[in-house]
């Protein structure tokens, strides 16, 4: 895995345990890591900043990240391009169904770190290039 | 009475009879030929015109008069007998306008008045009109015949008492039999007319029917059948059911079943849709649904009209269909499971490695919380799959509503349903059995879920719980597509095997709702949410009496020990 060199990562989960975890372990990692416990937060953090990877959560109240991802296919369509999903919907026909037409790559839980960052080096990796 | 006979009912009743009035009983005579006159009718015609030529014997007493007469009566007679009153009303009426001729002709001879060949022609014109209009209307007949008399009387002058005399009599008979024609012929036509089209209606339903109809007699012996009963009793037999006895044919698995309906049946009541499982022409049983109607006549049953409805390929379909939902229902607690699982073990495996790759201790107090939520999400499915206590009869609502929230929450954030509750907390214990009160609700939930699915608009589910006067009174009101208020009926009632399915764990659907709360005495209602579009569910339980609560908390407190 490359050196993050920095690249800033947005965490968007409602599950603050989960969050706090993967939070702590990018930023062991050497990433710049935000939280945001949903889809509104991740809004406008997404607008004030810019992210290399977006960790985000399917299920979550108020804007779900199937809403925020819609958003941002309109007016941040390279942001929506670097969206990581995760979800605890394994079974969910109308999830995997959203997943497999965004085209963005899914974590499914309970994925381990090494699935993670190996998404995620993935993801950055195409940003760095970009 | 069914939908099918009231429709049935309704179509016969807009049969409109022909009005005895005007043009239409003309019609009704010309357009599909006459009616048969009966034997007693035509024997009636018969002893009035010997009666008429009797009198005139007696007036103009010649014997040869007399003979002709009475033969041109006889011969008109027996010309509706070869005729049989089914021609054209104008051959009719040509007879007898040629009979009237004759008569006046032989009068006018008899009398010597008749001195223009003429004359028995003009008559004849007058009396073709008098007999057609005999036809159409009684006013118009009688008319004709005092025209046919006066015209008479004006072209010989009235120069002979005798020729006035016939002229009355065959007036009077031509009017008694104008007015015969005209009511009792025109009644008998309509009889006729309506009992045909019923017939016609009734046979054309009847053969086309899915379900065998037959018509038996007292001791089931089979008088008519139509085609599907011949399919489905012939076995070889053909179509002759005829004389055969039903019940022999019908070869119940448990005749027994049946022994008492047909005591019922004999003694004029009606049954209907009696479950029946019977051996099939092809030697396998089916289930058939057994109506029969007694037709009485002064107390006595004549006849038993029978419907025989097969329903084995319904039922079959049904519990296909059953089993569908099932496996849809279980697919959303499955889901809504996996959810309730997979976030804490995420956490679990994370804080873990976490822990290994910065080298710290696992925070243990959070892995144990997170194993609690693993533990609640089992304790739910255990739940919903444990069997029913049917000893209890009442049921917190408050307790039901969270257990059926606890597995089916997270089914409600995965279909992106934003729920939202207004229950109160100091609702009475209901008459109702825990656990079927448990699985009705994640029924309504995972329904108005599965409703919403496709529903672009917000998805909202309100729940709402509040006492009401004998009881408590629970509304799922969700927003998606409103019901169509025709299909209410069946969405909640269902179809009869789903409704009087037996007692399963994970029965599905509003149909068993709706049977388990009326089990309970209460009501389920569906309708469109009024506020949104969308669909309300509202159910009512009374309150539990004392026993119950006095039974539920000994219960209860067995269990917390």
């Amino acid at each position: 895995m490359e050196t993050p060199n920095g690249q800033r990562i947005l965490i968007v989960d409602d599950e603050d345990t989960l969050a706090r975890l993967m939070q702590a372990l990018l930023e062991h990692l050497g990433y710049n890591v935000d939280r945001a416990a949903d889809g509104q937060k991740a809004l406008k953090l997404g607008a004030q900043r810019s992210y290399s990877a977006v960790i985000c959560d399917l299920l979550m109240p108020t804007l779900n990240g199937m809403q925020l991802f819609k958003i941002w296919q309109n007016e941040s369509p390279e942001l929506a391009q670097r969206v990581i999903f995760v979800t605890g919907d394994n079974l969910g026909v109308r999830t995997n169904r959203f997943v497999e037409l965004s085209g963005q790559p899914c974590l499914y839980k309970p994925f381990n770190i090494e699935e993670l960052t190996s998404v995620l080096d993935d993801v950055t990796r195409v940003y760095a290039g970009s | 009475m069914t939908q099918t006979e009231t429709k049935l009912e309704s179509q016969v009743s807009s049969i409109k009879p022909l009005g005895i009035e005007g043009p239409n009983v003309h019609r009704a005579v010309t357009d599909d030929g006459w009616v048969r006159l009966s034997w007693e009718m035509r024997l009636v015609l018969l002893g009035a015109a010997l009666v008429a030529a009797l009198v005139l014997y007696f007036v103009l007493p010649e014997i040869a008069y007399f003979i002709a007469i009475t033969l041109a009566l006889i011969a008109l007679v027996a010309v509706s007998f070869v005729v049989d009153a089914r021609q054209n009303s104008w051959l009719m009426g040509g007879m007898v306008a040629l009979m009237h001729v004759a008569w006046i002709a032989f009068a006018l001879q008899f009398t010597g008045h008749l001195n223009s060949p003429l004359l028995p022609l003009l008559y004849l014109v007058v009396v073709i009109y008098a007999i057609y209009a005999t036809s159409a209307q009684t006013g118009l007949v009688v008319g004709g015949a005092v025209v046919a008399l006066f015209s008479q009387a004006l072209l010989m002058g009235a120069a002979d008492s005798r020729v006035m005399l016939t002229l009355a009599s065959h007036s009077i008979l031509l009017i008694a039999m104008s007015w015969i024609v005209s009511k009792y012929m025109a009644r008998l036509y309509q009889a006729h007319n309506t009992a045909r089209h019923k017939a016609r209606r009734y046979w054309g339903m009847t053969e086309s029917s899915d379900d065998a109809l037959l018509v038996v007699d007292p001791d089931w012996r089979v008088q008519e059948a139509n085609a599907t009963a011949v399919s489905m009793l012939g076995n070889g037999d053909g179509p002759r059911l005829e004389g055969k006895n039903l019940l022999e044919l019908l070869r119940v698995r448990y005749p027994e079943a049946l022994s008492d309906y047909q005591y019922q049946i004999l003694g004029g009541e009606s049954v209907t849709q009696v479950p029946l499982t019977a051996t099939g022409t092809n030697r396998k049983y089916h289930k058939l649904l057994f109506s029969a109607m007694p037709i009485t006549e002064d107390s006595q049953t004549t006849s038993i009209n029978v419907a025989i409805r097969d329903i084995t390929e319904l039922s079959q379909t049904q519990q296909e269909l059953k089993h569908l939902e099932k496996f849809v229902a279980i697919r959303h607690v499955l889901t809504s499971l996996g959810h309730s699982l997979n976030n804490p073990l995420a956490i679990i495996r994370m804080s873990i490695q976490v822990a290994q790759v910065l080298g710290e201790k696992p925070d243990w107090d959070e892995i144990i919380r997170q194993l609690d939520r693993c533990d609640a999400a089992i304790r739910g499915l255990e739940v919903y799959t444990a069997g029913r206590d049917e000893g209890m009869l009442a049921a917190d609502v408050n307790e039901v509503i969270e257990q059926a929230l606890l597995i089916i929450e997270p089914q409600l954030m995965i279909t992106g349903v934003e729920l939202d509750q207004d229950i109160s907390q100091n609702l009475p214990l209901v008459h109702a059995n825990h656990h079927s009160l448990y699985h009705s609700f994640v029924n309504i939930i995972v329904y108005v879920c599965q409703n919403m699915e496709e529903w672009p608009g917000p998805r909202k589910l309100r729940i709402e719980a509040q006492r009401r006067s004998n009881g408590v009174e629970i509304r799922f009101r969700s927003t998606g597509p409103s019901p169509d208020p025709g299909e209410v009926p069946e969405l909640l009632k269902g179809t009869q095997s789903v409704a009087e399915s037996e007692d399963e764990f994970m029965d599905v659907g509003l149909p068993v709702v709706y049977s388990t709360v009326r089990q309970a005495g209460g009501q389920t209602s569906v309708s469109p949410n009024r506020q949104e579009s969308g669909i309300l569910v509202k159910i009512i339980l009374r309150t539990a009496d004392e026993q119950e609560v006095k039974q539920y908390q000994s219960s209860r407190g067995s269990v917390n020990k």
